[in-house]
């Protein structure tokens, strides 16, 4: 088994068998689906460094192009799913010129870029079309045991990738070009290649997460799922457990969505607080995640 | 101490009229530049000479104005970077390495390109050749001293397997201890055959050349044998004004 393999067959085996013991469904299927989006984030800014705030867009790009698949071709959910992470990667090509930019200036970029799908997905003259402001309905297709098992499955899949990138050259190359491209050049890497790649395995991760958000709510507008919190949570969440392994953005999503689904929805306001500081002490004392913590022990964290 | 240059072997890198800059500035001026098979090249010049552009021109990391670059006999000016890499040119810049992997990653990504048990293999021989990264193999590349870090990058950029090695200064921030390994494991290396083309300001590496060139101001002044360089007043001049050659020398 390669490195954090088992790991991920727990956690993966862990949410199978965890409906039949524990009520709060819609609580399990939305922290897989925060797992998937964190490794997602994983998978892009732990490896190659970039960070997307815009992620979300990728998001509610799946959740569209699913839908749409199945309301305007007529096609099952698990083939519409498939439209979904397409029509997510899709965007991710025609985004893929953002990747030159750096630094802050790719997370602003990502974040307007999800605005403009949002705008041109709500607006009303794109009614027959994508329903515009007015929202999705897909009542024929509601399944909410069969959408939460594929979401168990797509839960696997963004835990294999992410094991795959710790364990290979594909793997290490992009984290090469997280430190240093240039560099990452001259080793004989073909840099934009590579880091497109981590792009667009990214975008099919969140497209994926958002078609199956789809199936398993059925009913939805547009402006929860291209929400700038989905980016956000699942950013923090990759950070608070430490990005570039396995564990971390597992952890961190436990832990604080965990809180979240604790305090934040009775006591949204004591939520914002902790979180807040949450957010502080990481950024000033573990800016590598609790991972780090346990690196500095020296644990090997997959 | 370097085997003397075989004028018959043939030419492996040749650069012709060279321009190169950065925006509206103008670097290299028309430079032309030959390595030979074998063929040890040092090429000296002051801060801002042009040394670092012109080497990173050969790689495709500055973009070119003009000129040709011929490797091996096929043009490849127009290729990328990783492509060069491929052809077997191996660059060793002043950073070398990447401080956040550890020093087996490094090395795998060094043979980045091969097949993985070609790189197994290849990373094995080279730890037979640089014993003091086998201990470290496990660490990160940013834990290791200057001299070792120095090693790792020569080993990273070997890993490729290239025929010609282009070093930037490799004597930067080295004590003159770790000068004189580093110079001691290039001539092992000039000694098995690889063609190098360094570009330094420590004179101790002069003793690795079979032959010296000067850029100046973005062009080239002068290329020829050390003692030709030497006894050239002008030059000894402006370029070795800033060091004693007997000073700096590796004795």
């Amino acid at each position: 088994m390669p490195r954090g393999g088992w790991y991920s067959v727990g956690v993966v085996l862990m949410f199978a068998v965890l409906p039949f013991v524990y009520g709060n469904h819609a609580l399990l299927f939305n922290m897989m689906m925060y797992l998937v989006l964190a490794q997602g984030i994983n998978v892009l800014f732990g490896f190659t460094g970039y960070l997307p705030f815009g992620y979300v867009g990728f998001f509610g790009t799946g959740a569209y192009g699913t839908s749409l698949a199945i309301l305007l071709l007529h096609l099952p959910p698990l083939p519409a799913l498939l439209v979904g992470a397409a029509a997510a990667m899709l965007v991710g090509l025609v985004l893929a010129p953002l990747l030159k930019l750096s630094g802050a200036y790719f997370a602003i970029a990502s974040l307007a870029a999800s605005e403009v799908v949002y705008y041109i997905v709500s607006n009303p003259h794109l009614t027959p079309l994508t329903q515009g402001p007015y929202g999705i309905s897909l009542v024929q297709t509601y399944n909410a045991a069969q959408s939460y098992a594929v979401m168990v499955a797509v839960l696997a899949l963004a835990l294999g990738a992410v094991v795959y990138l710790r364990n290979s050259n594909l793997g290490l190359a992009l984290q090469a070009i997280r430190e240093e491209p240039i560099s990452a050049g001259f080793a004989g890497i073909n840099v934009v290649r590579e880091r497109t790649r981590a792009w667009l395995l990214s975008a099919a991760l969140a497209g994926l997460a958002g078609g199956v958000y789809a199936w398993h709510v059925s009913v939805f507008y547009p402006k929860p799922v291209f929400d700038l919190s989905i980016s956000v949570f699942a950013i923090v969440f990759t950070l608070f457990g430490g990005a570039a392994t396995l564990l971390g953005p597992v952890v961190g999503t436990l832990l604080l969505y965990g809180l979240y689904n604790w305090i934040g929805i009775s006591q949204p306001e004591y939520f914002q607080l902790v979180f807040g500081i949450v957010i502080v002490v990481l950024v000033l004392f573990l800016p590598n995640g609790l991972m780090s913590l346990l690196r500095r022990i020296r644990v090997d964290v997959p | 101490m370097s085997s003397s240059a075989d004028r018959n072997e043939p030419i492996l890198l040749r650069a012709s009229g060279l321009a190169a800059g950065y925006g509206p500035l103008q670097v290299l001026w028309d430079v032309d530049l030959e390595v030979a098979s074998r063929e040890c090249v040092i090429l000296l010049g002051p801060n801002g000479a042009g040394k670092t552009t012109l080497l990173k021109s050969l790689l495709g990391l500055v973009p070119l104005w003009g000129g040709q670059i011929e490797f091996g006999g096929s043009r490849v000016e127009r290729l990328r970077t990783d492509r060069r890499v491929q052809a077997g040119i191996a660059y060793m810049s002043e950073i070398g390495v990447f401080p956040n992997l550890s020093v087996d990653e490094n090395l795998r990504l060094g043979g980045y390109f091969l097949p993985r048990h070609e790189t197994r293999l290849r990373a094995q021989r080279l730890y037979a050749k640089f014993p003091d990264l086998v201990q470290h193999r496990r660490a990160l590349a940013a834990s290791l001293s200057g001299g070792q870090r120095k090693m790792l990058s020569l080993a990273k950029a070997f890993m490729s397997g290239p025929r010609l090695l282009v070093m930037d200064e490799p004597s930067a921030g080295l004590s003159p201890r770790y000068v004189k390994e580093v110079v001691a494991t290039l001539d092992g290396l000039h000694a098995e055959g690889l063609s190098m083309l360094i570009a330094e300001q420590n004179l101790g590496f002069l003793d690795l050349a079979d032959r010296v060139c000067v850029l100046d101001s973005g062009r080239m002044r002068f290329s020829g044998d050390r003692s030709t360089l030497e006894r050239d007043d002008v030059l000894r001049r402006s370029y070795f004004g800033l060091e004693e050659p007997s000073r700096a020398k590796p004795d």
